[in-house]
């Protein structure tokens, strides 16, 4: 779903030029509103606000914005967030190991990713573009907290739409910045884990800076029309330094008869308390419940 | 009988988590700290905040992972961890957590690392993050309950006002004709919800510069339909009407003081009340055991002075006739006059957490914990806007076990699949809805009957996560 609100944009353009200053209000972005998060005395609990600069923006080449993250204080280096692509209709995804992307699942993919570092994923078998492929980036720039075993089931969904990948095809450049919703000025929007909602914005305002006023950046996709290099020397780059990722098993749901139900009917759900020998196992590199 | 037993392990688990507010007794802290939806601590939360008789559904589940275990446990080294793994070689490979500000990841109790990589991901010994304030961030949590500032205030007609989002109060009268407005305990639950910001640039063919296509220009007057001030002054409006207070003409005081010559200032002062006014006794009208023995001391004088110092007289080196006693206070009876009708109100949440297009079953309990009935009873619930109400999912019942009162078969246990399930009764109540300002709806129950002494009232309802 895209959602084009001038009226949306033109009030951020406007609050983005004074809030929270600089990138590293990104993951600091629960700035102002968090109960007991101290990890450092040193560090004011809110930033000042004004005419102040910002350091980083969604602009800046990939990898940058990441590993200022791991600069500052919580330190999530050697953290692996979960995060779950997908995209629309029959599209594939699939990450690379060693420089070779795994056989294409056309079920969504999930995957660990090492926070600052930059991952280089395939998706093909694009809707009304077989054949084609795109080669885009993902750089995770801060983590999520979720309760005891549940990472697997609340990761970050890098969900693409088809006029992402159109414009990508077309040789243009599409950067989504994908933030932490603050639950106090949610958009009242029935959404699904599938849902791709974005704020389109024009080219003068800076993506990050944007979703760094609606929420806490958590991620940064670009999607362009790069193809890899034939020069086996220009591997290394292309993959940006093969970082390592990790396969995130998802339990499998459960079905079973409900009977407080009418008619017999069936509930699927998830407990919490799911053994590990419910997990599906087999699927690369992960399984979809 | 699984999903049964999940779900009121849910239930003992948050209420034993958030705690359930009753009216006096606690003071304004303890209410927030009872109410905070990351500061709650099972293990360290006041015992006066438990609740007593809040779930009418017996705990049968047991926590399978304790904090203590999971760090009893070895932590986990690199070694242990599966990168890029082959997954036809390596059948489950382990996902290794850092939680950030704590360190590394110690596994569960009696597991090492090496049974550690064998361990599923979904099965891997995180640190428990819903009782850790440092790690979490509000932002995925949706929090409904409790009552934020501005407070609630009853007004005339049975009106509440200063119910923001994710408010939730009950107002009653009781028998003395007060009006009260009681907050619940807030539920939060793990939600959360992503978006994009997406930007799309393109290069020129060319290397060109592209013109402008056109500028937006403002048509025509902008406006014009409102009354605005005027940017120029053209006239004066005349004071249509004054008021003024008028001071008294005149005044007459006869306050001439009268002449003092020398003041006398007491050289030693003593007051024997001194060392008993910090007693709770004296000036708040509590009985503790701690100051007894003061009490006992002070009541123990009271008694020499007038028993045994009593005045005497000497009469021609006659000793005088003592009168020799020893009393003690036997007992000491205290009467406290109790409030009246007091409404305890508790509101619970089916899930932990729940992803966008889930569906949470919300459950609010009054119950009348003070000593007289209530009436008026009306409990208001202002949804935030993830959350969206099922329509006619609500229902207002209480639990009795009226089986057994009016001769009913009741089954035995052990025929029953799962625990035995409290018959519920459908309590008449008034339920309106209406749009607050979070896009999503007020929800209003009015109980028709008060409740009286021991009585209460569960409302149920669903929503469903945006």
């Amino acid at each position: 779903m895209r959602i084009t609100n001038l009226m949306i944009v033109a009030s951020l353009a406007i609050s983005i030029i004074t809030p929270f200053g600089s990138s590293l209000a990104i993951a600091q972005g629960y700035g102002n509103s968090v109960q007991g998060y101290a990890p450092n005395a040193s560090l004011p609990r809110t930033y000042p606000s004004g005419n102040t600069h910002r350091l980083f923006g969604g602009d800046d080449p990939p990898g940058v914005v990441g590993a200022a993250r791991l600069q500052r204080w919580g330190s999530v280096a050697g953290h692996f967030q979960a995060v779950s692509f997908r995209g629309p209709g029959t599209s594939q995804f699939s990450l690379p190991i060693d420089g070779v992307f795994q056989p294409p699942s056309d079920k969504p993919v999930y995957a660990g990713l090492l926070i600052g570092a930059v991952y280089r994923f395939k998706i093909t078998s694009i809707p009304g573009y077989e054949g084609e492929e795109l080669y885009p980036t993902v750089e995770i720039i801060d983590r999520t907290y979720p309760p005891e075993s549940m990472a697997a089931r609340f990761p970050i969904p890098i969900n693409l739409d088809l006029d992402d990948l159109e414009d990508a095809m077309l040789g243009r450049l599409v950067t989504r910045v994908v933030y932490l919703e603050d639950p106090s000025t949610a958009v009242p929007l029935a959404e699904t884990p599938e849902s791709s909602r974005a704020l389109d914005i024009p080219g003068s305002q800076d993506p990050l800076a944007v979703a760094d006023v609606l929420g806490k950046p958590v991620a940064i996709v670009r999607l362009g029309s790069v193809a890899p290099p034939t020069a086996e020397a220009l591997m290394p780059q292309f993959f940006l330094g093969y970082p390592p990722w990790m396969s995130v098993i998802v339990p499998e749901s459960i079905t079973y008869a409900d009977p407080a139900a009418p008619n017999g009917s069936h509930v699927t759900d998830v407990p919490s308390d799911v053994s590990v020998e419910t997990a599906t196992v087999g699927d690369v590199p992960s399984v979809i419940p | 009988m699984q999903r049964k037993l999940t779900k009121l392990w849910i239930l003992v688990a948050v209420s034993g988590v958030s705690g359930c507010v009753a009216p006096s007794r606690l003071t304004k802290h303890a209410m927030n700290e009872a109410t905070s939806p990351f500061a709650a601590e099972q293990a360290t939360a006041p015992q006066n905040l438990r609740p007593s008789a809040v779930l009418p559904r017996p705990a049968i589940a047991q926590v399978s992972h304790t904090e203590e275990q999971a760090l009893s446990g070895q932590p986990c080294g690199p070694e242990g961890m599966s990168l890029n793994a082959d997954l036809e070689s390596v059948p489950t490979v382990q996902w290794q957590s850092n939680p950030g500000i704590a360190g590394s990841v110690p596994c569960s109790a009696g597991c090492g690392c090496q049974s550690c990589g064998t361990k599923a991901f979904a099965d891997s010994a995180f640190p428990t993050a819903y009782f850790n304030p440092s790690i979490l961030d509000p932002n995925e949590f949706i929090c409904d309950g409790g009552d934020n500032e501005p407070a609630a205030r009853a007004r005339v007609g049975d009106q509440i006002i200063g119910v923001e989002l994710e408010d939730t109060v009950v107002r009653y009268t009781t028998d003395a004709g007060s009006v009260h407005v009681q907050p619940s305990n807030k539920v939060c639950v793990y939600s959360p919800r992503f978006a994009s910001v997406r930007k799309v640039t393109g290069a020129e063919s060319g290397d060109m510069a592209v013109g402008a296509v056109g500028v937006e220009r403002p048509l025509g007057p902008i406006n014009a339909q409102l009354n605005q001030p005027g940017l120029a002054v053209t006239g004066r409006d005349k004071l249509g009407r004054g008021s003024a207070v008028r001071g008294p003409d005149a005044m007459r005081a006869r306050d001439r003081g009268v002449p003092v010559e020398r003041v006398l200032h007491p050289e030693q002062a003593q007051d024997v009340l001194t060392v008993l006014e910090n007693l709770a006794l004296v000036h708040r009208g509590l009985l503790r055991d701690t100051e007894k023995p003061w009490l006992s001391n002070a009541a123990q004088a009271a008694i020499a002075w007038s028993v045994d110092a009593e005045v005497a007289v000497t009469v021609n080196d006659i000793a005088p006739v003592t009168l020799i006693r020893d009393q003690n206070a036997q007992e000491l009876f205290v009467y406290d006059f109790p409030d009246a009708g007091r409404l305890q109100i508790c509101k619970l949440a089916d899930k932990f957490d729940a992803l966008p297009g889930e569906e949470i079953t919300f459950f609010i309990r009054v119950d009348n914990v003070g000593d007289s009935s209530v009436r008026n009873v009306v409990i208001t619930d202002s949804l935030v806007t993830r959350l969206e109400y099922v329509t006619d999912s609500q229902k207002v019942y209480t639990d009795e076990s009226v089986a057994a009162e009016k001769g009913g078969a009741v089954p035995e246990p052990d025929q029953l699949d799962g625990p035995p399930q409290p018959q519920r009764i459908a309590v008449e109540a008034a339920f309106t809805s209406e749009a607050n300002e979070g896009q999503s709806l007020r929800l209003t129950w009015k109980l028709a009957k008060e409740l009286k002494v021991g009585e209460g009232a569960t409302i149920e309802f669903k929503c469903k996560v945006r």
